[in-house]
């Protein structure tokens, strides 16, 4: 213990604060600690997260591409030469629609999507649809100069020639105005030529490629203007407009240019209030299958609710979205049955029956047989073989002869493709063009059957015939399907043949080769 | 085994056989047949035939061996008995082994050897001898 007081009480506090700043750094130490373990928690977790893509969409589904076409009203057809008061309302609510719609089929499974200006966008990525669309464009140009300048023949000429070249671009879908300008113009230099009844075609193409057109009264004479009160007067009371404005052949030759499954439309058809005004409002969504050139989905909403929009969007798109997606059908081709089967190879033959030799002949040869399957299970065969029987070693039989076998018959096959096993019977004919001489003599073998020493010798002159039932297993292997291996073991019961029947019968015989299927 | 032309390989000289006798064979399995020729001046004491067929041929395949009978032309007639091996360890196979008379104990038996000369026999050496 110091003696000063002072210097003690100096130590005591040095003391202190040192083991308070030791308190701190230890309190310190741990407080980086747990944030280094929750930095390092949140990098393990989030992070691969993070780097990792959103998974694709999986499963064996094909993707439907959708291309959502411009919602169109009707609406005031009535009076072609007046903005109604609706037309407004029409207009935004054909672009809400628009846009709900796209917004339904976004982020479905399988499904991609594209709007009406992609569809110009994709067409213009094809060099000839560009160029078409300058031609049209520059023979709408010159077709309105010689309407202008009161040629309507020329300015005829040239228009047809527009329309041709729009058509050829797709603008009846992809821009219907552009068409529809040009359609206008026909219908009047028609209307100049006196051609009334087309002048009135022409505008009713026109109003139905642009149902929203409308026209200051008095701009045109009454003539004109008669005409296309009468066209507007057409597109409003059609019964199904949908199939005039969006036809199925073009929406099918569209779709095949741009690889879209699947066309949506709406329609706004408010032609038919002015008669009933009690009826709301109300917008067809349809949805043309270009794959299977129908349409798949045809529903009315209230146009009105539109708070109510997005949840019958869902509901009938989630609808139709469950059972448009398929999986992928690969279509494989059946490979062809095969009715033919021809194989050649080593046939081999014993004959069991050998009454004038005392061991088993041998007949060593060559087959070829043909097999027709006409419906599974049933075979037609025929088989040709050349069989030579060698003497035995007893030379019992004198001499070597060869015999030829013509069989034909049915037969019952089981198995599949690389294996088919079956049982055959049928009929068959031999005959040796060879003298056959047997005996046991060994003195007829060595002096000849001239020798006062031989005892006799069976012989049967040539030609020697054999007929009898032919019994057989086969079996083919197949390794590929282009060839196979046959095998066969049988036997035939020769029931005539003269003497040879009770001399030489029941010839056991195998064979193996390779064969082809036809 | 033992089908073929057979000659002997020496001449025999015993009291009662001398010569070169030749041998035909013809050899079937288990079955032998075959001709013993004679020359006009082998035979000894005096030629009285120029062939006689071999009989009762008793074949050993397991041995190479068979014994044969073989009766000659004269009366009574005189019976040989031919006991021969086949020896075909050699370049040429031979015959060897012995002949002797049956029911003749006081006459010894004589050493043979055939060689063989051909595997084919043609037909004029099948043909009986003119007795």
């Amino acid at each position: 213990m110091s003696a000063d007081p002072v210097q003690d009480d100096a130590r005591t506090q040095a003391h202190a604060r040192t083991q308070a700043l030791a308190r701190t750094h230890a309190h310190a130490h741990a407080r980086a600690l747990a944030h280094a373990l929750t930095l390092a928690l949140v990098l393990v977790l989030v992070l691969p997260a993070m780097a990792a893509p959103p998974p694709p969409p999986s499963g064996p589904w094909k993707t439907v591409t959708v291309a959502v076409l411009p919602v169109v009203y009707l609406g005031g057809l009535g009076d072609p030469f007046a903005d109604g008061p609706e037309n407004p309302v029409l207009r935004s609510a054909a672009a809400r629609w628009q846009r709900g719609i796209e917004v339904a089929f976004q982020g479905r499974d399988q499904i991609v999507l594209f709007g009406s200006a992609e569809i110009r966008e994709r067409l213009g990525r094809h060099n000839e649809i560009r160029r078409t669309l300058e031609l049209a464009q520059e023979r709408y140009a010159l077709g309105l100069e010689h309407w202008r300048a009161l040629r309507a023949k020329e300015a005829l000429g040239q228009l047809d020639r527009a329309k041709e070249l729009h058509l050829e671009a797709f603008s009846d879908l992809a821009d219907p105005r552009a068409l529809a300008d040009v359609e206008l113009h026909r219908g009047l230099a028609l209307t100049d030529l006196g051609q009334i009844g087309p002048a009135h075609n022409a505008f009713t193409q026109m109003f139905a490629l642009d149902p929203a057109r409308r026209f200051e009264r008095g701009y045109y004479g009454t003539p004109i203007e008669q005409e296309l009160a009468g066209a507007a007067r057409d597109i409003a009371t059609m019964p199904t407009p949908s199939a005039v404005l969006w036809p199925a052949e073009r929406l099918s030759a569209l779709a095949r240019r741009l690889g879209v499954d699947v066309w949506a439309f709406g329609l706004i058809d408010t032609a038919d209030i002015a008669l009933v005004p009690r009826v709301a409002p109300q917008i067809e969504l349809a949805l043309f299958d270009a794959r299977s050139n129908s349409l798949t989905l045809r529903e009315m909403f209230d146009l009105g609710a539109a708070d109510l929009m997005a949840d019958d969007l869902d509901r009938a798109i989630s609808a139709w979205h469950s059972c448009a997606l398929e999986a992928p059908r690969t279509f494989v081709r059946p490979p062809a049955r095969r009715r033919w089967y021809v194989d050649f190879g080593y046939a081999h033959a014993v004959w069991l029956n050998h009454r004038r030799t005392r061991d088993y002949l041998q007949g060593p040869g060559a087959h070829i047989g043909i097999t027709f399957i006409p419906t599974p299970g049933l075979e037609l065969w025929a088989k040709t073989s050349q069989r030579a029987t060698l003497s035995d070693a007893n030379n019992d039989l004198l001499d070597v002869f060869t015999t030829t076998h013509i069989a034909l018959g049915a037969g019952l096959g089981i198995g599949g493709d690389r294996v088919t096993f079956s049982l055959r019977a049928g009929v068959e004919v031999a005959f040796s063009l060879a003298d056959i001489a047997m005996t046991t003599d060994v003195d007829c073998k060595f002096f000849g059957a001239a020798s006062s020493r031989c005892g006799g010798i069976f012989r049967a002159d040539s030609p020697a015939l054999w007929l009898g039932l032919d019994f057989s297993l086969s079996l083919r292997y197949a390794p590929r399907r282009s060839w196979y291996l046959g095998f066969s073991a049988g036997t035939t019961i020769y029931a005539v043949s003269g003497d040879l029947v009770g001399e030489l019968n029941f010839p056991l015989y195998g064979t193996f080769g390779f064969g082809l299927p036809f | 085994m033992f089908g073929g032309m057979w000659e002997s390989e020496t001449t025999l000289d015993a009291s009662w056989l001398s010569g070169r006798p030749q041998l035909a064979i013809g050899h079937f399995g288990p079955e032998l047949t075959g001709i013993v020729r004679f020359r006009d001046e082998d035979l000894i004491p005096r030629p009285v035939c120029g062939c006689a067929y071999l009989d009762q041929v008793d074949v050993d395949l397991t041995n190479q061996r068979f014994i044969a009978t073989n009766e000659l032309c004269d009366t009574p007639p005189t019976v040989l008995i031919w006991d021969l091996t086949l020896e075909d360890q050699g370049a040429d196979p031979r015959l060897v082994g012995e002949v002797r008379r049956a029911n003749d104990d006081t006459s010894p038996a004589v050493m043979v050897s055939f060689r063989l000369d051909d595997r084919f026999v043609p037909d004029d050496r099948r043909e009986l001898c003119d007795r």
